[in-house]
């Protein structure tokens, strides 16, 4: 394969790798701290995406939609977690059924806000032209993509291993030692669902001008967090990363070689990761 | 006591009991002669827009003719196609046995034609198909009760070839979605294509549903033709037209690429991406005839929005559907009689002359290279040169 | 507990209703109870797995998909004869389940949640590249069996009460509740000396197979087969249909599939926009307002 391909499909799997980690990084989140597998994760995907979507059309401003749809992803995640979840605590196949029904109801409430009509989200004026790299043309919004990924892994790992991290994990180990403690349990199990939420929301209107909003989005997307999560570990947002990266690569680099099997190869990789260490690469048994 | 699981799962069962009685005893219908027609259309999954857009062009048009044909006055059964193909089934069988229904309308997706193809068959009930496009429908697998107002693959792809190799270039590098409608619509290009002296430098096939198109487009880039021939459906050719601009190479390469991949509703969600992309399609929003400026006014008015080719397709659709019914006095037992009163359906649409070949049931239409053009209301497909009144060899 | 007398009034009443169906019911409501029975058969067999094995599985689509492909492929190659077709595709099915079990069983909770998806996402893959054997996206359409309605209503109810005693005979066997003595504590039941392993293998490849036969009849009863059968969605719909119908007896699956069926057709003949809506509600109000927890039964295990 000449250079010019390899970088650029090197950079492709990169940007798409930084994609596949916002997204799926709030359901490490949620999983690792909480032991909630949310799986309506995708469908606030969705949601995050249609509002980011809509924000930037009708203020024309692009940035203000990167706030808006966190801080709505996580005032609905807060919402959910104390009028619904809080009521399941410690059933966990039952919370698990629970965000499958929450999924049904966000995705035809998105249809009918939004409708039926494929959308498409342009990069702000600032990022929509290409940029020269190490002797390539790239577009510039991929670029910001894989920076901005990058800037969320670090802050996600600075805040778990501050003392908010710690009372996180406290929570989550023991909660009735961590509130004989005095840690608040309640409001960090809502909080943290809702910062899961926020990502979630924030990761779709940031991947809003790389991939198209229509009906059914949320389901591609609730698959790849879970092939994500899955080969990365489950409940390591550091797994969370890497699982984005050799998915992205394996993805990629597959399509570009291997064309005809490409569909086959994720979930491949899926079931020899599984096979040979379950609980993902960076994930930690129980 | 809050009440127990079982109490509830006996209440649900007494309601699911109960709800079954209606539909195991239906009630008397509306008026006694009404024509009921079962239109089924996607209101979910990837294909929910072209079901909506489908759905208004068909309604536009039954309230142009008062809801009633001949003599019967109209009513609609609309029931979600889905994406399965087996919920298409259900959908026909409920339509067919529960609801009794005269004819149905609509289907977007070919492999949901496929699947209902036997039912409608053995039970006698005529399918106008709105939108489905695979060739075997109307070929090895075609059927006295099945009539298509929309196209085949063949149709839109085989003018293409051979007007990409004549008068385009003669270079040219493939992508189509990798299922049977994408199949079959690339190769219907590449053989006319190639036989009127054109080369293929490569062919990609994407699966259906990419969330990325970025290796594909890497690999166009790697190979530098002059001309892009492609089809790709729904979702995965907004985001790879996206990509196609947002890597510059819509400056570098030309389009020519299968009508529905640019059409009005694709182009309002990708603004210029697509411009001066040519596209072969039987219509265009910009098609100068008094046929399609009412349409597109009527619409317009009606909606708020301008039509899409699938509005059209649906508009057509009803009128078909009208014009056979009125050819019969409204008496749509006689079975025989209403397929030839199909058959002999002929009228001025919006796309131009409109007839059904006998033989196989398709549409025989003009088929149009378009250009998507900068207008004072946006990027619009507008009509370059008339390829030709094309009948698909069946 | 009076409900055992109960239980065993609304189970005679269930079988006579379901055996006087057909004299009842005609056309659509036939048809819809049709599949009702066949998708109380797969809940069954996922029942099994969850209720009794401690298994919760993300993958029976796998099982159900190959049923049903398998139904499709014979049928055209040897004509439509509903025995062999319910033989092939048990068959294909137990396979698929003997042959990747030894791997899948080695997890535990959710990763066996989620290795249970993968493999059914590799048998979907599969499906849509394969254009020759599966029709690929297209789908194949299935020769009709020369069988009435009604026949086909009779002969699914038959098979459903056939698994059902089937199943019980087997757990109520010192197999079955070695099974159970595996669910409860595995590490207690090993150090008395059983091959748990073993055990949870049979309910895996049992539960596989009984889904494929709910495959065949999907097949025959659409007469179509496509990719949306091997759909992961699907394997979601089953597992919700045997949690709201209560894992404790088999019996479950059949209430949970016969709410879910006949709650979903209910609302989509009444709107095409709030069918998911509508069955979310349902599911979110069964989950807080009965007081089961279901999890406690696996995760002793996890």
């Amino acid at each position: 394969m000449p250079t010019q391909l390899l970088e650029i499909q090197g950079l492709n799997s990169l940007a798409f790798a930084m994609l596949l980690f916002l997204l799926a990084a709030g359901f490490s989140l949620i999983y690792g701290v909480g032991r909630i597998a949310n799986l309506a994760h995708g469908t606030f995907y969705m949601l995050g995406a249609y509002v980011g979507y809509t924000v930037a059309q009708r203020t024309g401003n692009f940035w203000l939609s990167l706030v808006v749809a966190p801080l709505l992803g996580g005032a609905l995640g807060w919402l959910v977690e104390r009028v619904l979840l809080r009521r399941l605590r410690g059933r966990e196949l039952d919370q698990v059924l629970l965000t499958v029904g929450l999924a049904f109801i966000l995705a035809d409430v998105i249809r009918a806000i939004w409708g039926a009509d494929i959308r498409s989200s342009s990069p702000p004026a600032a990022l929509s032209g290409l940029v020269s790299l190490f002797g390539v043309q790239y577009p510039a919004y991929q670029l910001f993509v894989i920076c901005l990924g990058a800037v969320v892994f670090v802050a996600m790992q600075l805040v778990l291993r501050s003392p908010i991290g710690a009372r996180l994990r406290a929570v989550t180990s023991d909660p009735q030692v961590a509130a004989s403690l005095g840690v608040p349990t309640d409001s960090v199990a809502a909080l943290t669902f809702a910062a899961s939420v926020a990502l979630a929301a924030f990761g779709g209107a940031v991947g809003g001008p790389i991939i198209a909003l229509a009906p059914g989005l949320d389901l591609t997307m609730m698959l790849l967090a879970l092939v994500v999560v899955v080969v990365g570990g489950l409940g390591s947002v550091a797994g969370a990363l890497v699982g984005a990266i050799i998915v992205a690569v394996v993805n990629g680099f597959g399509t570009l070689l291997y064309p005809e099997y490409a569909p086959f190869l994720i979930f491949a990789l899926m079931v020899v990761v599984l096979g040979f260490r379950p609980q993902g690469l960076l994930g930690r048994r129980g | 006591m809050s009440p127990t699981r079982r109490d509830f799962i006996k209440a649900g069962i007494a309601a699911g009991g109960l709800s079954l009685l209606p539909q195991a005893f239906p009630a008397r219908a509306a008026a006694k002669d009404a024509l009921k027609i079962g239109v089924i259309l996607p209101s979910s999954g990837v294909y929910a827009e072209l079901g909506d857009q489908i759905g208004k062009g068909m309604r536009l048009y039954f309230d142009e003719v008062h809801n009633k044909a001949g003599g019967r006055e109209i009513v609609i059964i609309n029931e979600n196609e889905s994406s399965d193909p087996s919920v298409a089934v259900s959908k026909a069988t409920k339509l067919i046995q529960s609801d009794k229904v005269d004819l149905l309308a609509g289907i977007v997706a070919t492999p949901s034609a496929y699947a209902i193809r036997d039912l409608v068959t053995d039970a006698q009930v005529p399918l106008i198909i709105a939108n489905a496009g695979g060739n075997a429908l109307t070929r090895a697998r075609k059927s006295p009760y099945i009539f298509r107002t929309s196209f085949t693959a063949w149709q839109f792809a085989n003018p293409l070839g051979t007007w990409t190799a004549t008068k385009f270039s003669k270079q040219v590098f493939m992508i189509a979605a990798d299922y049977a409608y994408g199949r079959e619509s690339a190769a219907g290009f590449k053989d006319a294509f190639t036989a009127a002296g054109g080369k293929v430098i490569d062919e990609v096939y994407p699966p259906l549903g990419s969330p990325d198109f970025s290796s594909y487009i890497a690999k166009i880039a790697a190979a530098k033709p002059e001309v892009l021939f492609g089809f790709l459906a729904g979702s995965d050719g907004t985001i790879f037209l996206r990509q196609f601009q947002q890597f510059g190479l819509s400056r570098s390469i030309k389009l020519a690429v299968i009508g529905d991949m640019v059409e009005e509703n694709t182009l309002a969600a990708i603004g210029n991406a697509a411009e001066g992309a040519h596209s072969s399609l039987h219509w265009a929003l910009l098609m100068k005839n008094p046929e399609n400026e009412r349409f597109v006014q009527d619409y317009q008015t009606a909606f708020g929005v301008e039509p899409s080719v699938y509005s059209m397709r649906g508009f057509d659709t009803a009128r078909v559907i009208v014009e056979a019914v009125n050819k019969v006095d409204g008496d749509t037992s006689n079975k025989k009689k209403v397929i030839e009163a199909f058959e002999s359906v002929r009228f001025a649409s919006p796309r131009g002359p409109f007839e059904f070949d006998p033989v196989t049931h398709n549409v025989i239409q003009d088929v149009y290279l378009r250009e998507v053009v900068l207008t004072a209301t946006g990027d619009h497909n507008k009509v370059v040169s008339d390829l030709g009144r094309i009948r698909d060899p069946g | 507990m009076a409900s055992t007398v109960t239980r065993r009034i609304i189970i005679v009443a269930l079988v006579v209703l379901a055996a006087l169906a057909p004299a009842l019911l005609h056309g659509y409501a036939l048809y819809l109870a049709t599949e009702v029975v066949l998708y109380a058969i797969a809940a069954v067999a996922l029942d099994l797995l969850v209720g009794y094995a401690g298994l919760v599985s993300l993958g029976q689509a796998a099982f159900f998909g190959l049923g049903a492909y398998a139904a499709a492929i014979v049928s055209a190659h040897a004509g439509p004869n509903i025995a062999l077709t319910l033989a092939a595709g048990f068959a294909l099915a137990a396979l698929f389940a003997a042959i990747t079990a030894p791997l899948t069983l080695r997890s535990a909770g959710i990763f066996f949640l989620m290795i249970t998806l993968a493999f059914a996402q590799l048998v979907w893959a599969t499906a849509d590249k394969w254009h020759a054997v599966s029709g690929g996206s297209d789908g194949l359409t299935v020769t009709k069996l020369p069988m009435s309605d009604t026949a086909f209503y009779l002969l699914a109810v038959g098979l459903l009460l056939a698994v059902i005693v089937v199943l019980q005979r087997l757990l109520r066997s010192p197999a079955g509740l070695a099974l159970e003595a595996v669910r409860e504590n595995e590490t207690r039941a090993r150090a008395s000396g059983l091959a748990a392993f073993w055990y949870k293998y049979w309910a895996f490849v049992l539960a596989g197979g009984i889904t494929g036969l709910a495959g065949v009849l999907h097949a025959h009863h659409r007469n179509f087969v496509s990719l949306a059968d091997v759909d992961w969605t699907n394997s979601v719909v089953l597992l919700v249909m045997v949690l709201l119908g209560g894992v404790r007896s088999l019996w479950g699956g059949v209430i949970g599939a016969t709410v879910f069926v006949l709650l979903q057709a209910w609302i989509s003949s009444k709107t095409d926009k709030w069918e998911m809506f509508a069955i979310g509600v349902v599911l979110i109000a069964i989950v807080l307002f009965t007081r089961r927890g279901l999890w406690s039964l696996v995760t002793r295990n996890a």
